[in-house]
């Protein structure tokens, strides 16, 4: 089926151009880093301020990281007048958006993945037997915002002040996804029953579900622009 | 001439007129004839000007939503001027209520801000407008400009009412509502200056946006004449 | 009516005079209001000027003075910065709602030369007129020059579109 095969192949494609030269996971993974450590300073590695602040700072250093990586996202088919091709090309356009959400999906949980395990170290967490449900909001929260994330990028590639506007368009928008991840995060840590921070596992199901039908469905406008 | 721009000219006077003049009653009634609120004091006031600016601002932003849907439908540039405009009038608009809202807030509450999901989700509304006008500023080609901005506006449109929950329920975990914007119950006295000066502002907004889509019509005019894109233009 | 034959800058000034006179009407009325409803002395002004019958003063109740009962209360007020003036106050009838020692507020009374006492009638919260000065001029002002510029450029915009040379190709003559 030629839509599913789009999506393939263009997932095909920027998981080999990302292989080829790791540029783009290696300075999302070392911005991040950056972050982490800047973030340390900010304040006294006493236990009890480490448990309030880890979900804040785990997260806000994933949305900075996610803000370099997916402002790129759209720019190497700039080159070479790539994005023209992908106009021109008779497949429905909502597949393109679907393949670069998955190849940004992916680039970004293999960051956050990474990322993980220095936040247990520097920070010493104990969460090894929380790690399940923080998966599972990893993965919502991560979606959600490569869903917008991908529809903005390919807005903002071809404007001249795209690493300004990407972070001011995205962030407004990504406000429940934060809030969401951050409350669900500080639930799992804590080691409270999953059914004490659901609902806002279930935002953001909701926002994941109603961001990629509507990306999407506005992803042909602006490919056709 | 163009079919919207006709009919935008046509009743402009009338909206114009009316809009001063419910405003004028509301300001004699806010300033002048109402009473003082009996806990507030005379700090009520502010709130003829706020909630109508308030109002205002919410109107902009659907108006926003819907002429976007009906631009990315009909592709009709006077329609994509309308949306652009509508957005101009919706940063001031939203600017104005936040300012008049922290200007009440400190002598009622002695606070000027606090993380109330209204007060988050205007100051939100505040962004995604801005990022509205910058991206339109920033785009190079004018029919792109059109196109991404009307994304941006629905998808915008689509997301406010998902921040508003969101903060809803952040902020029920952390505080009770102890500060509310809400059951500020208001005294018949102060009914009616609130009510002409809402119905003044939505008019004096339905003006604003009228005149301001002539103006970016024109302005587009003016560089298409001087770029030599048309020669003879009948402004009858 | 022709865009090209838009009534001219003139009438549009007119118009806008006419609205910023009703406006400032409007303004003048709410600074007599003001003068008439909220604006208070302090205990020390009024020691000074000691008008005769119904005045206001805003001033903060002395700690140890306040004396209350069912039937009234008694206190003594004085300057809201501190100061040695202070006024004897009496009221009564249902004492007012969180009222305490060090509280500010507004009292309109009858002031009692011969007896150096204000017979309280009224008690108000505090004005905070500034802050609704501030909020009004701080919407109406940029309202006003916003919707002034807008109109104005529209007249311009139109005049500068009639008045454009289109291209005109090489011996065509110019018009």
């Amino acid at each position: 089926m030629p839509f599913f095969n789009v999506i393939k192949w263009i997932v095909w494609k920027d998981i080999l151009c990302e292989m080829r030269n790791r540029e783009n996971i290696a300075s999302i993974f070392f911005f991040a880093l950056n972050v982490i450590l800047i973030f340390s300073f900010s304040f006294a590695m006493d236990r009890d301020v480490t448990q309030a602040i880890i979900p804040g700072l785990i997260w806000v250093s994933f949305g900075f990281a996610s803000m370099l990586g997916l402002g790129k996202s759209f720019l190497s088919e700039t080159y070479n007048d790539c994005l023209s091709y992908l106009q021109m090309a008779p497949v429905p356009k909502g597949a393109i958006y679907l393949g670069k959400l998955l190849g940004n999906l992916l680039v970004m949980v293999v960051v956050e993945l990474f990322l993980v395990p220095l936040f247990i170290i520097f920070f010493n967490l104990n969460i090894l037997d929380k790690l399940l449900p923080f998966l599972l909001i990893l993965i919502f929260a991560t979606l959600g915002i490569c869903a917008v994330g991908t529809l903005f990028s390919a807005l903002t590639v071809q404007t001249r002040a795209r690493e300004v506007l990407f972070p001011l368009l995205l962030l407004p928008l990504e406000a429940p996804v934060f809030i969401s991840a951050i409350e669900a995060t500080a639930g799992a840590f804590r080691g409270d029953p999953i059914a004490l921070y659901q609902h806002w596992i279930e935002l953001l199901m909701i926002f994941d579900l109603v961001f990629i039908i509507v990306s999407y469905w506005m992803f042909e406008f602006i490919l056709d622009a | 001439m163009h079919r919207l721009i006709k009919i935008l000219r046509r009743f402009e006077g009338g909206v114009g007129v009316l809009a001063f003049i419910f405003i004028a009653l509301g300001l004699y009634g806010g300033l002048i004839a109402s009473p003082p609120d009996y806990y507030q004091g005379e700090v009520v006031r502010i709130m003829y000007i706020h909630v109508p600016f308030a109002k205002g601002a919410l109107l902009a932003y659907t108006t926003l939503f819907i002429g976007s849907v009906f631009y990315l439908w009909k592709r009709d540039p006077v329609v994509d001027n309308f949306c652009h405009a509508a957005a101009g009038i919706g940063v001031f608009m939203t600017a104005v209520a936040l300012l008049t809202g922290s200007i009440w807030a400190k002598p009622t509450w002695n606070t000027w801000w606090t993380w109330d999901p209204r007060l988050v989700s205007f100051a939100i509304l505040l962004l995604i407008l801005i990022g509205y006008l910058m991206l339109r500023t920033l785009v190079e080609d004018k029919q792109k400009e059109a196109v991404y901005g009307a994304v941006l506006a629905i998808i915008g449109f689509v997301d406010l009412p998902i921040v508003y929950f969101s903060v809803e329920w952040w902020r029920s975990l952390h505080q009770p509502m102890s500060i509310s914007t809400r059951g500020v119950s208001i005294a018949p006295g102060m009914l009616t200056p609130l009510l002409l000066m809402s119905i003044g502002i939505s008019f004096l907004f339905t003006y604003m946006v009228m005149i301001r889509t002539q103006m970016l019509y024109l302005r587009h005019l003016l560089g298409a004449k001087r770029g030599g894109l048309i020669s003879e233009v009948d402004l009858s | 009516m022709k865009l090209g034959e838009r009534r001219s800058l003139r009438h549009l000034y007119l118009r806008w005079g006419v609205m910023l006179l009703v406006l400032c009407l409007i303004l003048v009325g709410g600074v007599a209001r003001y003068y008439r409803d909220v604006s208070a002395l302090s205990p020390e002004q009024l020691m000074r000027q000691r008008p005769e019958g119904l005045v206001r003063v805003m001033g903060r109740v002395k700690a140890g003075t306040l004396n209350q009962s069912h039937e009234g209360s008694t206190f003594e007020l004085t300057g809201t910065e501190g100061g040695v003036t202070s006024i004897l106050v009496r009221h009564q009838g249902k004492p007012y709602e969180n009222m305490r020692a060090l509280k500010v507020l507004v009292i309109e009374g009858e002031w009692d030369t011969g007896r150096m006492a204000l017979s309280a009638l009224n008690f108000r919260p505090l004005p905070n007129y500034g802050f609704v000065t501030a909020a009004y001029l701080l919407s109406m002002i940029p309202l006003v020059l916003f919707l002034f510029h807008m109109e104005r450029s529209i007249l311009l915009l139109s005049i500068l579109i009639k008045e454009e040379k289109g291209y005109q190709p090489l011996g065509v003559e110019q018009t």
